[in-house]
Order: structure tokens, then sequence, then C-alpha cells
């Protein structure tokens, strides 16, 4: 483990704690590089640049106000970290077009980002969407146009 | 090699002799007697070196042509960290309720090993199972 590779791991933890456990959206810059690339985005969703990530934060925030992620274990090689991670919450706000449940969900995610010059410059993976649409019981549920 | 580098190894066997190629017997030399898997919904999470062989080997009968191409493979420590992406033909029988449409099916996945003594002890993946669901046509498309 070399010294810069203890501090990609260091970033990502503050990124969970002081941005997303903080739902601080305004802080987003601090941690993510305004060229990042997404490669695991959404359907239809801009994998270039920031936009696309604060979108999906702001939708995250105020679906799952309470969102709480929990990391597990973290693997750095070079310039890459990837994280595994718990993601806790309830369905309190629209998430595209589907209406609160009030459910709770609990899933893993597992990602790598790959950091240069101390920020998040490419994602690959994510969430398991399938286990948050099914514990959300969102399958068969109607979806309204998101926007 | 060092120990990260042997790890690797281990982990790029793993998908390309067992996942693969179906050579399930390979899994007595890099994968421990007790196993243990934090799968997820879709794919399951086999606990134990026999019970991981038995299903892989009953994927493959649903999916013989199956493809794991590695994109990425780090390590640290006692683990590894990979990200891939699987190509198969749906052929070989029912799967989730689809029946076998012989159509193609391609999904990314990413997964997380600990490294035992030179043998595989835990795993954790999550798959793009929304997109495979999708794709076998088991559930509609979303709009995001």
């Amino acid at each position: 483990m070399t010294a810069a590779e203890e501090q990609n791991k260091e970033l990502i933890r503050r990124w969970v704690e002081e941005f997303v456990n903080a739902r601080a959206l305004d802080r987003i810059g601090d941690f993510m590089a305004e060229d990042c690339y997404d490669h695991s985005a959404m359907p239809g969703m801009n994998p270039e640049g920031i936009e696309g990530p604060r979108s999906l934060f702001q939708t995250m925030f105020t679906a799952f106000p309470q969102i709480h992620v929990t990391i597990e274990d973290q693997v750095a090689e070079g310039d890459k970290v990837m994280t595994r991670a718990r993601f806790r919450g309830r369905h309190e706000g629209d998430f595209f077009g589907f209406a609160p449940t009030g459910r709770e969900f609990d899933i893993e995610g597992i990602e790598i980002l790959r950091i240069e010059n101390g920020k998040v410059k490419e994602r690959w993976g994510g969430i398991n969407d399938m286990n948050l649409m099914a514990q959300l019981e969102l399958f068969g549920a109607q979806q309204e146009a998101a926007g | 090699l060092s120990t990260t580098e042997q790890n690797k190894e281990i982990v790029r066997r793993f998908y390309a002799e067992v996942m693969t190629a179906g050579n399930v017997e390979v899994c007595d030399e890099i994968v421990a007697e007790d196993f243990h898997d934090h799968g997820e919904t879709l794919f399951g999470s086999p606990q134990g070196r026999e019970t991981l062989k038995a299903a892989i080997v009953g994927g493959h009968t649903i999916f013989p042509d199956l493809n794991v191409t590695l994109e990425d493979l780090l390590a640290d420590g006692d683990y590894v960290g990979v990200r891939g992406e699987m190509r198969t033909h749906h052929t070989g029988g029912e799967f989730l309720g689809a029946e076998a449409t012989g159509n193609e099916l391609q999904w990314k996945g990413i997964a997380m090993f600990k490294i035992v003594d030179g043998m595989i002890a835990e795993r954790w993946f999550n798959s793009d199972s929304l997109s495979v669901v999708q794709q076998l046509g088991v559930v509609p498309p979303l709009t995001f």
C-alpha cells in the first residue's frame, strides 16, 4: 500500500461521510472532477461531466432523505479504489417518477473510482439497482414520466 | 510473484477456467472448501465449494457459451477487486421464467474476492441484474 493509494482510500471515505451521508450536494465539486466520466451511468443519463452525478445525487437525496452509506471494504491499486458499501434508507420522496412508498431498503454496492488530482475522475459499478427496486416493491408499480 | 500478483492470477483462473470454460474441477485448486459467498438476488449465493461448483454447472446448462471478459483487476492485501463483462446466448433452458430464445445477453459485473492461503475464501458481487431481467423480458424497461 503506497501513501498515494492510502490517500485515495481516504478521499473516498471523506466523500461518503462529508458529501453522501451529509447530503451536502453543494460540495460535489470538492470530490468529483468537473469533467468526470460515469461508465455505469443509467440509461438516458449523460455519462460525461459532473451534471449527471449532481442530478443523480439530487434525486437520491430527495427520494431517500435519510440515506446512509457504510463502507465495508476498500481495495486500492494505482489510481483506482474499489469500495464495497451498504446503502440504507427509506423511500420518502419521488424516485424517477415512482411515488414515495415509505419502504426501507438495505442494499449493497460495489464501485471502482479512478482518482486524478485528488478528485473522482471515472466511475464503474454502483448499487444493485434490482435489489433496490425489489425491496421498494417497485416492479409493476406505476412510473409517472420522470422529470 | 508477489502475493497480490498471485491473488490476481487466482481470480483470473477462476473466470477463465471455471466461469468461462466451465471446468469446475479447477475449483479444488483455487476455492476454499468452506467458501463463503455474499452474492445477490438474481444469481444467488452458493455456500461452500461443492455448492459453488453445482451452481456453475447449472448456469452453464442454461448459458453454455458464457464468456467473461475481465476489464479491470486490482489487488490490495488479501483482497482482489475485479470488473468485467459477461456475454452469452440464452440457448440451454428456462431462466427466471423466460424460455430459451437463443438471444444474446450481455451484462456487466463487479466483484470483490478475499484470498486466504492461495484459495478463494469469500466473494461479494454485484451484477447489472436489472439489465439482465430487462433483456430477458421478465420486467419492462424503466424510464430514467
